[in-house]
C-alpha cells in the first residue's frame, strides 16, 4: 500500500530493465480484469452457481433471509473459486489470464530467471479477491508503489510487466504517489466517517423507547397487543366483549396498527369465526369503500333486518341478544358518523344507551359527547372504560380533553388511576407522548408542531403552575379524533365560512339576505341542540360581521349573560371593536370595563385594547362609569339567570337595566330582553347537559 | 462489454427482409404502446394494491391446499407462513396467483370459504383486471395458457412488452439478420425467424410451462438467427465492438474474434438464466432462447446435410 518495499532484489537480480522499465499500465491491468470478469467469469461462474441462485431466490420469496443469505454467500464463493481457478491456471501456463494476454501483460517473478510456482500464483489471486473487502481501496497501491506493485504482488513476490511497446509505463513520479496517497487517505477517512455515523444513528435508534403500537414484523398468527389487552380485561368485560370486539375497540382508538388488526381478522376468517363483530372489523378496515361498508352493515344487522327502520323505538340494548344488537346499532351509528349525516346522527345520539357494554361503544360515545359538548356525560362514560396498559393513555387523553373543553382544566384530579400514578412511570410517559405525537388529526393543534410536541407534553412539569395549562392543552389537543368528528368540525366550519362570505358580499344593511343570515347565525349559536363547534363558530362570525346596532345590543345581552364561555374574551373584544366602529363610545367602554373586570389576567385585554380605550376615554368620564356599574360577584351563567328571575334590586338586573336605559330609542329591545330572561329560566330549570358553559 | 457488429446495419436495398421484419415489429410495438399506455397504468395500480393482493393470497392459499402436491415446496411454505400471520407471504401468494392459469380458470368454480362479502369483492376486482388485460396487446397477441392457437404462436414473435425489450431485440435482428440474409437470402431468413420462434415457444411450453402471463418477444426467433449465423461462420473472425468502462479511447474499439464466441456466451447466459431463476416468477424466457438456438442448429444441420450453397459473406 502506501508503505514502500523493504525487500526488493538488486538491479541484477530483478527482471526490470532500469532504462526501459516497461511496467504494466495500471489502467491496462484494470481493463484486463474487466475482460476476465465479463467474458470468462460471467457466463461460466453463473452456470456453476445457478442452482444456488435459484434456491436463494426461493428463500427470498419466502422471506427466509438467513437461508437466502447463506445461498447467496455460497453463490459468491463459487464465483470467487471459479475466478481463482481460472486465473491461477492461466497465469501458471501462459503468464497471465486471457484479459492480461489481450493487453500483452505478464505476471513475472520478482527474481530474474525464476518461474512462478502454482501456489504462489494462487496466493496472489486469493489476496487480490480479498482486496474487495476493503471496497477496492487497497488496489490504489498500484499507483503509489515505486515499482507499481500492488499489495498482493508484494505478498507473492511478483511483478506485472508489459510487453506492449507503446503502452507500458515507467516508475511513478513523486507527484503521482502523493496524489494517490492523498486519495487513499481521503477515501479511508470518508468510509470511516460514514460507518461511524451509521453506527451512531443505529445506536440512537436502539435507545428509543419501545412504542406501544404493534408493528408489521410481529411473529405469530395473532396480534400480540390484542392478546395482552384481552387478557387484562376483567371477567365481566371479557363476557361482554369477544376478542374481535377488543381488537375493534383498539383499532378504533388507533392503539393497534392496521396490519395487526388485519391479522386478527385473517385468523377469524381462517377459523370460520364469522359473526357480527367480525363483520364490524371488516367494516372498519374497509372504511373508505362505501359499498362494502354498506354490505357489511347489512350483514351485521341481518337479524334485525325485519325492522327496516331501525331506530330508537325498535332497538334497546337491554333486550334479548343485546350484545349483537348493540354491535348492529353501533355499526349504524358509526356509519352515519362516517357519512357526515349529522342531523340523523344527533337524532340517534338521543336514543343511544346510557349503559353500553362493548368497549368500542363506550369509546364512540365518549367521542360523540365530546364533540357535542356534553362533557359531564363524556366524563361519566370515561370511568367505564377498562383501565389497563393499553387504554389508559386513551382514557387519560379523553379525560383531559373533557376538562379542557369544559374550561375546567384546573379541576383535573391527578389522583385518577390513569393519570397520576401511571403517568409518572417513565416508559408509560414515553409511550403516551410518542403515541399522542403521532395523532395529527385534531384541527386546533396546528400550532403544536410535531417536533415540539414532546417538549409540550412534559409530564414532569404538571406540578408547576405556569406550565400546567400549556402541557395539558397539548395533551388535550392530541387526542385521536376520528375522522368523522374532524370532518364534522370542518363541515360546520365550511358552512359558516360560506355564510361569512355571503356577509362580505352584501354590504347594505337593508339587504334581505343579510338579515336572514344574521338570524341564521343567531339560531346556530343560540340553539343548544346544535353541535358545540358550530355554535362557537357561529357566535364568532356573528360578532365579527354584525354592523347594525340593534343586532349588536341583542348580542351584548347574550354575551354578558354567558360568561365564561370558551371564546368569551375574544368575542367581547370583537363586540368592543364593533361598537367603536359605530362611534358608540359609551357602549364600547361598557364592554371594555366588563372585559377588564371579568378577566383574571388583565394583560391580554389591556394590551389589545389600549389604543381603543385611550381614544375613547378622552370624551368620557371613565371613573364615573366604573363607580356606577359595579360588576357582580357571582359570575356563573346559572347565577345570572336566577338573579334575572328574582328582582330588579339584584346587581345583575341593575346592570342589564343600565344597558337597556342606554338605548331607549331602540324599539322592541325590551321584548328581546324579556325573551332572553324566559329562555334562560327554561334552560336552568331543564338542567340540560348541553347547556353552554 | 462486447457486442458483435459484423457489418453493422445495412440498407433496405441490401437486406429488405430484415427491414420488413423490423418494421412489422415496430408497427406492432407502436400500436401496443399506444394502447398499453391506457391500460398499463391502471393495471400496475391494481397489481400493486396491497389489500387486494392479501385477499387474493388468502384464497389462493385455500386453492393450493386443495391440490398441494402439484405445487413447488416454496408455495407450500408460503401458505404455511401466511397461516402463521406473515402478511407479506399473503401478498406474495396473491402476486403469484396471477400467473397460475389453473387458479385463474377455477375462480368461479372453486368454493372458497370465508367472508362472502370479501370473496364477492375480490372476484369483482379480478374481473376488472381481466377486462383490462383483454385490451392489452401483450395479452391479445402473446402466447399464454388461455390463448395458444396457431395465430398466437406467430403473433407473439412480433410483440414486445416495453421499449428496452424491443430495442435490444431489434439491434440483434438488424446485425445478425443482415448477415444471414446476405448469406442465405430473405426467404430463408423469414423461415428461420418464424420456425425458431415456434420451436422456442414449444421448448418454453415444455420446460417452463405457459402461464396466465403471456410470452412475448422476438428473442426466440432472433436466437435462431444468431445460432445459425454463428454456426455458419463458427471459426471465422467477425467484428466485435468492445467498451471496457474506462473513459479512454484505447479501451473502446473493434476487435475480431471467432463468431462461435458470441454463440457460446449467448447460450451460456441463457442456460445459466434458465437454471438459476424460478420459472414461476417469469421474467426473461431463457428456455425460448434455448429453443430458438436449437432450431438454428437444426437448420444448420439441414444446410450441411443437403449441402445447400450459400454466399460466404464473412
Amino acid at each position: 500500500m502506501v508503505i514502500e518495499d523493504y525487500r526488493f532484489p538488486s538491479k541484477e537480480e530483478n527482471p526490470i530493465n532500469n532504462y526501459h522499465p516497461r511496467l504494466a499500465n495500471p489502467l491496462d491491468r484494470l481493463a484486463a480484469v474487466i475482460v476476465d470478469v465479463f467474458i470468462i467469469i460471467f457466463p461460466v461462474a453463473s452456470l456453476f452457481m445457478a442452482h444456488f441462485h435459484k434456491l436463494a431466490s426461493q428463500y427470498l420469496i419466502m422471506e427466509d433471509l438467513v437461508s437466502f443469505g447463506f445461498y447467496m454467500f455460497l453463490s459468491g464463493l463459487i464465483c470467487v473459486f471459479t475466478y481463482l481457478l481460472y486465473t491461477t491456471i492461466c497465469t501458471y501456463y501462459w503468464g497471465g489470464s486471457l484479459g492480461k494476454l489481450i493487453f500483452k501483460l505478464k505476471v513475472s517473478s520478482l527474481w530474474k530467471g525464476s518461474r512462478l510456482g502454482f501456489w504462489k500464483i494462487f496466493i496472489r489471486e486469493f489476496f487480490k479477491v480479498v482486496g474487495l473487502l476493503g471496497l477496492g481501496l487497497p488496489y490504489i497501491s498500484v499507483f503509489t508503489n515505486s515499482h507499481r506493485r500492488t499489495y498482493y504482488d508484494r505478498i507473492s513476490e511478483t511483478l506485472v510487466l508489459s510487453q506492449h511497446q507503446s503502452r507500458n509505463v515507467s516508475f511513478p513520479h513523486l507527484r503521482e504517489k502523493v496524489f494517490f496517497n492523498g486519495l487513499f487517505f481521503a477515501a479511508l477517512f470518508m468510509i470511516i466517517s460514514i460507518v461511524s455515523v451509521n453506527i451512531y444513528l443505529n445506536y440512537l435508534e436502539l435507545k428509543k423507547p419501545v412504542r406501544s403500537l404493534s408493528f408489521y414484523g410481529e411473529a405469530g398468527a395473532l396480534c400480540e397487543d390484542v392478546s395482552t389487552f384481552y387478557n387484562e380485561l376483567s371477567a365481566k368485560d371479557q363476557k361482554d366483549n369477544s376478542r374481535m370486539d377488543a381488537a375493534n375497540s383498539l383499532y378504533l382508538d388507533n392503539l393497534i396498527s392496521k396490519d395487526c388488526f388485519q391479522k386478527e381478522i385473517l385468523f377469524q376468517t381462517r377459523h370460520g369465526q364469522i359473526d357480527s363483530s367480525y363483520y364490524l372489523g371488516k367494516m372498519l378496515l374497509n372504511s373508505k369503500k362505501e359499498k362494502i361498508v354498506q354490505e357489511y352493515q347489512n350483514k351485521i344487522c341481518k337479524n334485525w333486518k325485519k325492522n327496516e327502520n331501525l331506530n330508537k323505538n325498535t332497538v334497546a340494548f337491554e333486550e334479548e341478544n343485546s350484545l349483537e344488537k348493540e354491535t348492529c346499532f353501533m355499526a349504524q351509528f358509526w356509519s352515519l358518523w362516517r357519512s357526515r349525516n349529522w342531523e340523523k346522527l344527533e337524532e340517534w345520539g338521543e336514543s343511544l344507551s346510557k349503559n353500553p357494554l362493548k368497549i368500542y361503544s363506550i369509546s364512540i360515545l365518549i367521542k360523540y359527547n365530546l364533540e357535542l359538548g356534553n362533557f359531564d356525560e363524556a366524563l361519566s362514560l370515561i370511568e367505564k372504560l377498562p383501565v389497563n396498559e393499553f387504554y389508559k393513555s386513551s382514557i387519560a387523553a379523553y379525560y383531559l380533553k373533557a376538562h379542557w373543553e369544559a374550561g375546567k382544566i384546573r379541576e383535573v384530579n391527578f389522583s385518577k388511576k390513569y393519570l397520576a400514578e401511571d403517568l409518572l412511570e417513565e416508559p408509560i410517559e414515553a409511550n403516551l407522548s410518542s403515541w399522542m405525537c403521532e395523532q395529527k388529526t385534531w384541527k386546533n393543534c396546528n400550532q403544536f408542531k410535531e417536533e415540539k410536541c414532546l417538549e409540550n407534553i412534559e409530564i414532569s412539569t404538571f406540578n408547576q403552575k405556569e406550565n400546567e395549562v400549556l402541557s395539558l392543552r397539548a395533551i388535550a389537543c392530541q387526542i385521536p379524533q376520528p375522522k368523522l368528528l374532524f370532518n364534522k368540525g370542518i363541515r360546520s366550519y365550511n358552512k359558516l365560512r360560506d355564510l361569512f362570505a355571503l356577509h362580505k358580499e352584501t354590504n347594505t344593511d337593508s339587504d334581505v339576505h343579510l338579515k336572514n343570515n344574521f338570524s341564521k347565525l343567531w339560531a346556530y349559536f343560540n340553539n343548544s341542540q346544535n353541535p358545540y363547534y358550530l355554535r362557537v363558530e357561529a357566535e364568532r362570525l356573528y360578532v365579527r360581521t354584525v354592523r347594525v346596532r340593534e343586532d349588536l345590543d341583542k348580542y351584548y345581552i347574550f354575551w354578558s349573560m354567558n360568561y365564561p364561555t370558551l371564546n368569551w374574551k375574544r368575542n367581547g373584544f370583537l363586540l368592543f371593536q364593533r361598537y367603536n366602529e359605530l362611534n358608540l363610545t359609551q357602549k364600547s367602554l361598557e364592554v371594555g370595563m366588563r372585559l377588564k373586570s371579568y378577566s383574571k389576567s388583565l394583560k391580554e385585554i389591556t394590551r389589545g385594547n389600549r389604543t381603543y380605550l385611550s381614544k375613547s376615554s378622552k370624551d368620557y368620564d371613565y371613573h364615573q362609569l366604573t363607580n356606577e356599574n359595579k360588576e357582580p360577584e357571582a359570575r356563573s351563567p346559572a347565577s345570572v339567570s336566577i338573579s334575572f328571575g328574582k328582582s330588579s334590586a339584584s346587581p345583575e338586573l341593575d346592570n342589564s337595566t343600565s344597558i337597556s336605559t342606554n338605548i331607549p330609542s331602540e324599539s322592541g329591545f325590551d321584548k328581546i330582553v324579556n325573551e332572553f330572561k324566559v329562555e334562560k329560566q327554561l334552560k336552568t330549570n331543564n338542567s340540560s347537559k348541553r347547556d353552554l358553559k | 462489454m462486447i457486442f458483435p457488429v459484423i457489418y453493422g446495419i445495412l440498407s433496405f436495398k441490401k437486406v429488405p427482409m430484415t427491414w420488413i421484419l423490423f418494421f412489422i415489429n415496430l408497427v406492432v410495438f407502436l400500436v401496443g404502446w399506444n394502447q398499453g399506455l391506457k391500460t398499463e397504468k391502471s393495471l400496475t395500480k391494481m397489481y400493486a394494491q396491497e389489500s387486494y393482493l392479501r385477499v387474493q393470497g388468502l384464497y389462493y392459499g385455500q386453492f393450493i391446499q386443495n391440490s398441494l402436491s402439484i405445487y413447488p415446496q416454496y408455495y407450500q411454505k408460503l401458505v404455511s407462513d401466511s397461516k402463521e400471520g406473515k402478511l407479506s407471504s399473503l401478498s406474495n401468494l396473491g402476486a403469484l396467483a396471477f400467473r397460475d392459469q389453473r387458479f385463474v380458470e377455477s375462480i368461479n368454480k372453486f368454493s372458497f370459504s370465508g367472508d362472502p362479502v370479501e370473496i364477492e369483492w375480490w372476484k369483482k376486482k379480478f374481473v376488472q383486471i381481466s377486462d383490462l388485460q383483454s385490451v392489452n396487446v401483450s395479452h391479445v397477441l402473446g402466447l399464454s395458457s388461455d390463448s395458444y392457437s396457431i395465430f398466437h404462436w406467430v403473433t407473439y414473435q412480433f410483440t414486445h412488452s416495453g421499449f428496452m425489450h424491443f430495442f435490444g431485440n431489434m439491434i440483434f435482428l438488424l446485425v445478425f439478420g443482415s448477415a444471414l440474409e446476405m448469406s442465405l437470402g430473405g426467404l430463408f431468413l423469414l423461415l428461420t425467424y418464424l420456425l425458431s420462434g415456434m420451436v422456442g415457444a414449444g421448448l418454453f411450453l415444455l420446460l417452463s410451462g405457459l402461464s396466465a402471463v403471456p410470452l412475448v418477444g422476438a428473442s426466440g426467433s432472433i436466437s435462431g438467427i444468431i445460432a445459425l449465423c454463428c454456426l455458419l461462420y463458427f471459426k471465422k473472425n467477425i467484428r466485435y465492438m468492445y467498451f471496457l468502462f474506462i473513459p479512454r479511447k484505447e479501451y473502446l474499439g473493434y476487435i475480431y474474434l471467432p463468431a462461435g464466441l458470441a454463440l457460446i456466451i449467448w447460450l451460456a447466459g441463457d442456460l445459466a438464466g434458465y437454471l438459476g431463476n424460478i420459472n414461476e416468477l417469469g421474467g426473461i424466457a431463457h428456455t425460448a432462447h434455448i429453443g430458438g438456438s436449437l432450431c438454428g442448429a437444426i437448420l444448420f444441420g439441414i444446410i450441411k446435410t443437403l449441402k445447400t450453397r450459400y454466399n460466404p459473406v464473412i
